[in-house]
């Protein structure tokens, strides 16, 4: 024996693992999904508001994006964990971990949102106005399918982001992927297979994704002259 | 909620120590990310397919799972190969292969957003490929350089907060330990998120100060630039 | 003043060239010998190969088949025995490169350059010339296409038609063996034309030898020897110029010269 059965991979450990894995899989999956979804709600809230020709607003604004944007999501997620106890808010975890998400995704959301909104030519206002629609026909028309083709690719990637981020999700304890490898570990003690096994789940998960979201810039890319 | 300052002023020392290692870790990281990434942006590029491929799945990889998993993996692999290392060592390695993923990204997307024409009238009058990256690709590639790296820079010092988990006494540890002994956890986070809020702030401002410091000259001609627009660091 | 072929070697020598962009076959098997001095035009629709032709000659785009020459030297591919082909290495492309001059159609002058660097980055840094007597003759190129007066000016800060005429004197400082123009006034507003082909006819009065890919009828007519039409992937026909336009042999070129003609008001 000696040197070459230094490394020691046993995947059957993997293998084993393999259905508890997706199981935390799916929680992954799921608390990514809501994260997007309030995520949206929060950056169109955050989208409308800077609209607003309000001084402290927009200045209000900026200052949280700046801080979501520039803190650690780890502390976030810490911080609505152990604070908002304190204040009176006494959620579940589970509710926590995805509130925490959500909060820091709605400031990149935004951005991506007036992104994609800046990107429609400022000729299909005029020919849509030219040929007499109302705001309201114009936005449900012209405006709207145009704006969600285009932001579906970025958010697509910022739902992958999401799906990363939830391993920190672990440490307060949600059982999703990260943490049921954890519980795997603490009970077999075969560290290595396991973080391989379930990196392997976050990789055809992520890969996937991007993947489609390739797919649907390549898509959306008709609607570019 | 009430803020008591009394605690931050018992247990600075413990933040400022979190600080250094924080510091530390994420200078080094960097350094060597920056070496590695250049490497494997120019592997990217390269025609040979045997230097492309491998670039490509490591940056693959390393994109598509999350840190901590990475963090997790490097930590306790080396131990499989009697390699004993303290954990802020490993911590180190993990964030350095991850931000030489990135920058890589960064390096690649700067060279492909110089416009195609440019090097084919570099290419048209006999330039070599070296030659035609050190003279028209080089300049023309940095004002889209240095925003994308300062991104990518911001992201590292975040995730940075992750090896924390791996036992790394950094700033993120260090709100632990003050929690830990004070339960004070408004006051412990505050000064935490100021922290690293002042650390990214730090790196934006520097960044675009270095970025003024090199626009000599006219803005260099783009190519058609990606509609995925760029949002996250990681 | 048509060059007699007996009497020196073609400058450029195109034999067999096919080129596939996947499954589209773009060219299709073109032979093209080019006289020194000679001027050559190629006309065509759009889609026609005539771009990829060019870029094919100074190995800008590899040709699946077929072998390009240049003062009898071959440029990418070297014909071995049995009809194979061996790639070159690089550094003899580059060489070769520095005999054909090229002119974009999107000029593509290096913009974080100003005109003069423009002009002397080529002879310096490739062909291994002292800066000096490269930028003297920059600066007598610069004067010769009107432009000395921006040497010092940005791409930027110039006109289409400026841009281009200063590409014309880049690709002049090269001192190449022919210039190829990729239709280098069809990205130009109406009135900046005239003032790049005025260079043109300039160079090809001087006796350069030039093969151009051109919509500019009048043009061609006026400053070409011979006049080659392309239609997908093949040569259809050439001729001298004026042949050409007062009577064309096939009739794939006769609609063609009606349908550009008439929009451009016709030749006299």
């Amino acid at each position: 024996m000696g040197r070459r059965a230094a490394v020691n991979l046993e995947l059957r450990y993997a293998v084993q693992a393999l259905p508890l894995l997706l199981r935390g899989a799916l929680v992954t999956l799921e608390t990514s999904l809501l994260a997007i979804v309030l995520g949206i709600v929060v950056g169109v809230a955050l989208t409308v508001l800077r609209q607003a020709r309000v001084r402290p607003v927009e200045w209000a604004c900026q200052v949280y994006m700046s801080v979501m944007r520039g803190t650690p999501l780890f502390i976030q997620i810490l911080i609505v964990y152990y604070v908002l106890p304190g204040l009176g808010f006494d959620i579940p975890r589970f509710a926590a971990g995805v509130v925490a998400l959500s909060l820091n995704s709605g400031a990149y959301v935004t951005e991506i949102l007036r992104g994609g909104l800046s990107m429609i030519p400022r000729g299909q206002v005029d020919a849509a106005r030219s040929v007499g629609m109302s705001r309201a026909l114009m936005w449900r028309h012209v405006l709207l399918p145009q704006a969600i083709a285009l932001v579906l690719p970025p958010l697509t990637v910022e739902f992958t982001s999401l799906l990363k981020a939830s391993a920190l999700l672990s440490v307060i304890a949600v059982v999703e992927l990260t943490r049921t490898a954890q519980q795997i570990i603490a009970a077999t003690f075969r560290p290595v297979e396991l973080w391989l096994a379930a990196g392997a789940l976050y990789f055809v998960m992520c890969f996937a994704l991007g993947g489609a979201a390739r797919w649907l810039e390549h898509r959306a890319a008709v609607y570019r002259t | 909620m009430r803020f008591d300052p009394s605690v931050i002023a018992e247990t600075w020392p413990l933040f400022l120590r979190g600080l250094g290692v924080t510091i530390l870790c994420c200078a080094l990281a960097l350094a060597l990310g920056l070496l590695l990434g250049a490497g494997i942006a120019l592997a990217r590029l390269s025609r040979r397919r045997w230097l492309r491929w491998p670039a490509s799945v490591y940056v693959e990889v390393i994109r598509d799972t999350p840190f901590l998993v990475q963090a997790f993996l490097i930590y306790f692999l080396l131990p499989r190969y009697h390699i004993r290392l303290p954990a802020t060592t490993a911590g180190v390695i993990a964030l350095a292969l991850y931000g030489a993923a990135a920058f890589a990204e960064s390096i690649r997307g700067a060279v492909l957003s110089v416009a195609r024409g440019q090097v084919e009238a570099a290419r048209a009058v006999g330039m070599s490929h070296l030659l035609t990256m050190r003279r028209i690709v080089r300049p023309q590639m940095m004002s889209y350089l240095i925003p994308s790296l300062t991104n990518q820079f911001i992201g590292l010092v975040k995730e940075s907060s992750v090896l924390s988990i791996i036992t790394v006494p950094e700033l993120t540890m260090a709100s632990a330990l003050v929690l830990g002994r004070t339960f004070a956890a408004v006051e412990a986070y505050t000064v935490v998120a100021a922290l690293y809020w002042g650390l990214t702030l730090t790196i934006a401002v520097a960044m675009g100060a270095f970025e003024r410091g090199m626009a000599g000259g006219p803005r260099p001609a783009r190519g058609r630039m990606p509609l995925l627009i760029e949002g996250r660091e990681s | 003043m048509s060059p007699d072929p007996a009497a020196r070697p073609p400058i450029l020598q195109v034999a067999g060239l096919h080129k596939w962009f996947g499954a589209l076959h773009v060219l299709r098997g073109i032979d093209l010998d080019v006289q020194p001095g000679e001027k050559v035009c190629v006309i065509g629709p759009s889609g026609s190969g005539k771009s990829t032709l060019l870029r094919c000659i100074n190995f800008l785009e590899e040709p699946e088949r077929g072998t390009v020459l240049i003062d009898g030297e071959p440029v990418g591919f070297v014909e071995e025995r049995g009809g194979r082909r061996r790639r070159e290495a690089e550094a003899t492309i580059n060489r070769r490169r520095t005999k054909i001059g090229m002119v974009f159609q999107s000029f593509n002058l290096w913009t974080h350059m100003t005109v003069l660097q423009n002009l002397v980055e080529g002879p310096v840094y490739v062909k291994g010339e002292g800066r000096r007597p490269a930028e003297e003759r920059a600066l007598a190129l610069l004067r010769r296409v009107g432009l000395l007066d921006k040497r010092d000016a940005y791409p930027g800060q110039l006109s289409g038609g400026q841009q281009q005429r200063v590409a014309i004197a880049r690709a002049l400082a090269m001192e190449p063996s022919v210039i190829l123009f990729d239709e280098p006034t069809s990205a130009l507003d109406p009135e900046l034309v005239g003032e790049v082909l005025a260079v043109m006819e300039d160079l090809a009065r001087d006796g350069m030898t030039m093969v151009i890919v051109t919509h500019e009828m009048a043009f061609a007519e006026e400053v070409a020897d011979r006049v080659i039409f392309m239609d997908q992937g093949v040569i259809v026909e050439q001729q001298p110029a004026r042949e050409m336009f007062k009577a064309p042999r096939s009739d794939r070129t006769a609609q063609f010269l009606a349908k550009v003609l008439r929009r451009k008001g016709g030749i006299g």
